[in-house]
């Protein structure tokens, strides 16, 4: 076989398993709009009622809004508890910064039933269980290896004689770190923000087990709605994450180009 | 010109820990004083949790009191137990070694091709990420079922139709799917450090491509195979959600099965010591992947050098 | 800056007494004292681990110290922290803050003493004509060359008035020509602000050109302070000797006052050397190279002389350096300008010759205790320039 034919075959495969990554997840579009509660695909009828039906139901409508409520602070949380770690775990110096940073990254590589089944023994004791305060600390502790890593990273590529400088300059270590680190790390931070929404907003199985009636996420809503019913809001609320998904890409990607661009004109 | 003079060395009391140390102590303080938010949250809803679920597993029984390791003596003598765990583990490296068969040529074609394809392809991975979690599993329910589409195009060219939702087999597709990006991202990242001259001179030294690649290039991309499958691994040990929508119950992995004695049975000893089982076979596994490509990682990087 | 600038950027005193400072086990400072007088350029120079950093780091205030005090203009500074000393540094590769312009980096340290906002502007104006970028203001340090992110640097350590420059190898990550230029222009800066600069750097060259006063540090002590030429001339011990600059080094014993044996081959010759006193000490007879001539007569105006065969001669342009083997395998180095040096062919039998005025005895031991680290970077550093004993 030439390297030619190869490298062909390569990228069929590579195309293949684009179509695999990605067209699974376009299959809700459809179904979103399908005339009558099943599963059939591809529909037989076409209608927009479930769209309707995500914003006038009730449980629904509360399910998305519990979900941003939960994702928003937790995202705004772990940013600052988790820079603030990162920080200390990057410039300090003291003894058990290794055993810190391994805790910290923790939650990341226990099984996430686990997590789940642990953090509701806890929350059924504390009468927390379905309350908004449990799902913004259970979804901090997702969410937080997520922040600290980046950060951490960010840090990391960062020149710490800047602080010095700032500091030889007539700067106290807080000023610097506001003047100088803080302004250098806004990428990062955005990125460690996105990745703790994300991770809040996007959890299912802590949320099933910690969730009440009364208090669900869109997962969770999602999840019941199922395992129980054949209701295809489903559909509606995949389209629109999906929507939302490739709405971040696309400016996302838009920015990569550029930057690309700009990337080989210095070149 | 010469002004500066030696200064004797009488005089200045010596002084252990000077101002400067103990500013530079109030330092340290602080900047473990800023990982303290961390800890907190850590310790309550990490550590204190923890601590219950271990307490339970041995504390907590069906019948109201047992011996200090009953539960794990329960979980290891009832077979159903050992069925799933092996099924569990079974299930894992089945979706673990389909992964790694199709991220690695995916990984290495990313890295040879230009950045505006690199950029598609980086896309395509992180795009399932960025869709969530429920939609994804929403949609292999609809593609898997009998009537599905995956089966009426089986059923065009004549096969068919195939049993794969609520069976094990929809579980590991969808989970392979599913965790793609998980191998796909380490792998690229290692495959990218490797320095693409080595295949060349390899090849100048008179080995056949298929020799530069096994004895070159498999080696050093090992350490990007260990960590890739290690999370896809691991990940898949623990899924819950997946084999829950697309298996069945008499095929279930051990995440449910914990699920179930906590749920519906309220055996919190039970659930527990099969969480703590888990926990420790997911530590052990970490720890060894984390040898093994610390063995490779020093390989690598003295093929480098 | 202006003359009425000058009055109030005048230079500081700077006292280091008894300074120790270690890391764990290891002695970065050992009981290190020096002082410097208000307007002095001094150079911290050594190898690297020799504790010179280390110092400039207590003095700037990211190191605390274990011991000693440091005192400007009579003041202990050990007790304030970093950014209350009012010490200019300018660090090796610059450290501009790369998300500000060249202006807003220079108003940065007025900023952080809420200098009026009108009086900022005037300040960095003249920081930065005062290093000649005056237009290159509005620049991000990216948009800057290395030699002007420089200037930009040591605009923003002078431009709050400090009386007390650090520099950390300022000039390292520039090329050798922008280096030279560089250094006549900070050299021009020190002497119209008046401001006392202390100067690490681990080039010879750098710190003989530009330093009123020189210490050569060594394994966490000041081995010699002195103007260069003191340093050079008069080296108080071999590890100054091999530092700065090149040396010739045959291994000697002394006789008596004035005059120490050499071993060459069966013989042994009585050299004179200055320094030697008692008789019976071990050590090292030092010339330079540009002090040895070569030659095939004796030459009657030197009184020093040994004989061997011509090794390697290389070419420099300006001068060459002619390598001569003694009988035992020592080189001797002779460098001197082309149309002096003896036109020689490999092989050929010869005398090196020197006055006893240039040849120096330096005892072994105290000054020569270089531990196998030290004395292989030496090595490595001046390329062996020197009477290397073979085998």
């Amino acid at each position: 076989m030439s390297a030619r034919k190869g490298r062909a075959a390569l990228m069929v495969f590579c195309g293949l398993v684009m179509v695999l990554l990605i067209a699974p997840a376009l299959v809700a579009v459809p179904m979103g709009f399908n005339g009558r509660a099943t599963f059939e695909f591809p529909p037989q009828s076409w209608s927009t009622r479930w769209y309707e039906n995500l914003v006038t139901d009730v449980t629904w409508r509360d399910a998305i809004v519990n979900s941003f409520k939960v994702a928003a602070i937790v995202a705004i949380v772990t940013t600052v508890m988790g820079t603030a770690a990162a920080y200390g775990l990057a410039r300090g110096r003291f003894p058990g910064r290794g055993a810190v940073m391994a805790l910290a990254t923790a939650p990341m590589i226990i099984p996430i039933v686990l997590v789940a089944i642990a953090l509701y023994a806890i929350f059924l004791e504390q009468k927390m269980v379905g309350t908004l305060e449990a799902f913004v600390i259970a979804h901090s502790l997702i969410a937080l290896p997520f922040v600290i890593v980046t950060v951490t990273a960010g840090l990391k590529s960062l020149d710490d004689g800047l602080e010095r400088a700032a500091r030889t300059l007539g700067a106290s270590p807080a000023v610097a770190f506001f003047t100088v680190t803080l302004p250098l790390l806004k990428r990062s931070l955005a990125v460690a923000a996105a990745l703790a929404f994300a991770a809040s907003f996007d959890d299912v199985v802590v949320a099933i087990f910690i969730s009440s009636p009364e208090f669900q996420t869109l997962p969770v809503k999602i999840y019941s709605s199922l395992t129980d019913t054949v209701d295809p809001t489903v559909a509606v609320a995949s389209t629109i994450t999906l929507a939302i998904a490739a709405l971040g890409m696309a400016v996302a990607f838009v920015v990569m180009t550029k930057r690309g661009v700009e990337g080989d004109a210095a070149r | 010109m010469s002004i500066v003079q030696r200064v004797g060395h009488a005089g200045a009391p010596s002084r252990p820990a000077g101002p400067g140390g103990r500013a530079l102590a109030a330092l340290f303080s602080r900047e473990f004083a800023l990982t303290i938010p961390a800890l907190v949250l850590l310790g309550f809803a990490m550590g204190y949790p923890l601590a219950t679920i271990v307490e339970r597993s041995v504390t907590d029984f069906p019948g109201g009191s047992g011996a200090f390791l009953d539960n794990y003596k329960w979980f290891f003598e009832e077979e159903l137990n050992r069925v799933v765990l092996l099924r569990t583990f079974r299930t894992a490296a089945i979706v673990t070694l389909a992964c790694l068969l199709i991220a690695y040529p995916y990984a290495c074609a990313m890295t040879v091709v230009g950045w505006r394809m690199r950029l598609v392809m980086q896309a395509a991975v992180v795009a399932p990420l960025l869709v969530g979690t429920m939609t994804r599993n929403y949609s292999w329910v609809i593609l898997l079922q009998d009537k599905g589409p995956i089966n009426d195009a089986l059923g065009a060219v004549g096969l068919g139709p195939l049993h794969m939702i609520g069976s094990l087999s929809g579980v590991i597709i969808g989970l392979v799917q599913i965790s793609l990006p998980f191998i796909i991202l380490p792998l690229y990242a290692s495959l990218r450090e490797i320095d693409g001259r080595l295949m060349g001179a390899a090849r100048s030294l008179g080995a056949t491509p298929a020799q530069a690649f096994t004895r070159v290039y498999l080696p050093l991309s090992l350490p990007g195979v260990v960590a890739g499958s290690l999370v896809v691994f691991v990940v898949t040990l623990g899924s819950f959600i997946t084999p829950a929508l697309l298996g069945s119950p008499q095929q279930s992995l051990l995440p449910q099965l914990i699920a179930q004695q906590v749920n519906q049975l309220l055996a919190w000893g039970r659930g527990s010591a099969m969480g703590v089982i888990l926990l420790l076979v997911t530590l052990l596994l970490i720890w060894v992947g984390s040898r093994a490509s610390r063995g490779s990682a020093a390989l690598s990087g003295g093929g480098r050098r | 800056m202006q003359p009425d600038d000058r009055s109030m950027a005048v230079g500081a005193r700077v006292e280091i007494r008894n300074l120790t400072k270690r890391f764990g086990s290891v002695v970065a400072v050992e009981d290190t004292s020096l002082s410097i007088e208000p307007g002095q350029f001094v150079t911290f120079l050594g190898p690297s681990g020799s504790g010179k950093t280390t110092t400039l780091n207590a003095i700037s205030g990211f190191t605390d110290v274990d011991g000693g005090e440091i005192l400007l203009d009579g003041t202990s500074i050990l007790s304030l922290p970093a950014h209350k000393r009012n010490i200019g540094v300018v660090f090796q590769h610059y450290a501009l803050f790369p998300h500000m312009t060249a202006a807003d980096n220079v108003a940065f340290p007025l900023k952080r003493r809420r200098v009026p906002k009108a009086q900022v502007r005037e300040k960095v104006r003249r920081a930065l004509e005062l290093v000649h970028l005056a237009d290159y203001g509005g620049r991000l340090p990216r948009e800057l060359s290395g030699g002007q992110q420089q200037r930009v640097a040591l605009a923003r350590a002078l431009v709050f008035e400090p009386r007390l420059l650090l520099m950390d190898e300022p000039l390292a990550a520039l090329d050798r020509r922008l280096r030279d230029a560089m250094q006549v222009e900070i050299k021009r800066i020190q002497e119209q602000l008046g401001i006392t600069v202390i100067y690490v750097t681990h080039d010879q060259d750098e710190a003989m050109t530009m330093s009123d006063v020189v210490a050569i540090f060594n394994e966490g002590r000041i081995a010699q302070i002195g103007t260069a030429a003191d340093l050079y001339e008069r080296p108080a011990d071999l590890f100054v000797a091999r530092f700065m600059g090149e040396s010739n080094r045959l291994p000697v014993i002394t006789c008596d006052e004035g005059a120490v044996a050499f071993a060459a081959g069966a013989e042994t010759l009585r050299l004179r050397a200055r320094n030697a006193t008692e008789a019976g000490v071990r050590g090292m007879l030092v010339v330079r190279p540009e002090n040895v001539l070569v030659g095939r007569e004796r030459d009657p105006g030197l009184d020093s002389s040994l004989t061997g065969r011509i090794g390697r001669v290389r070419y420099f342009g300006a001068y060459c350096v002619t390598e001569v083997v003694l009988d035992d395998e020592l080189i001797v180095r002779s460098r001197q300008p082309v149309e002096v040096a003896l036109e020689a062919v490999e092989g050929d039998r010869v005398h090196v010759q020197w006055n006893s005025r240039h040849a120096l005895f330096l005892r072994s031991g105290e000054g020569d205790q270089l531990s196998g680290s030290a004395s292989s970077f030496l090595d490595a550093a001046d390329g062996g320039a020197e009477a290397v004993a073979h085998g």
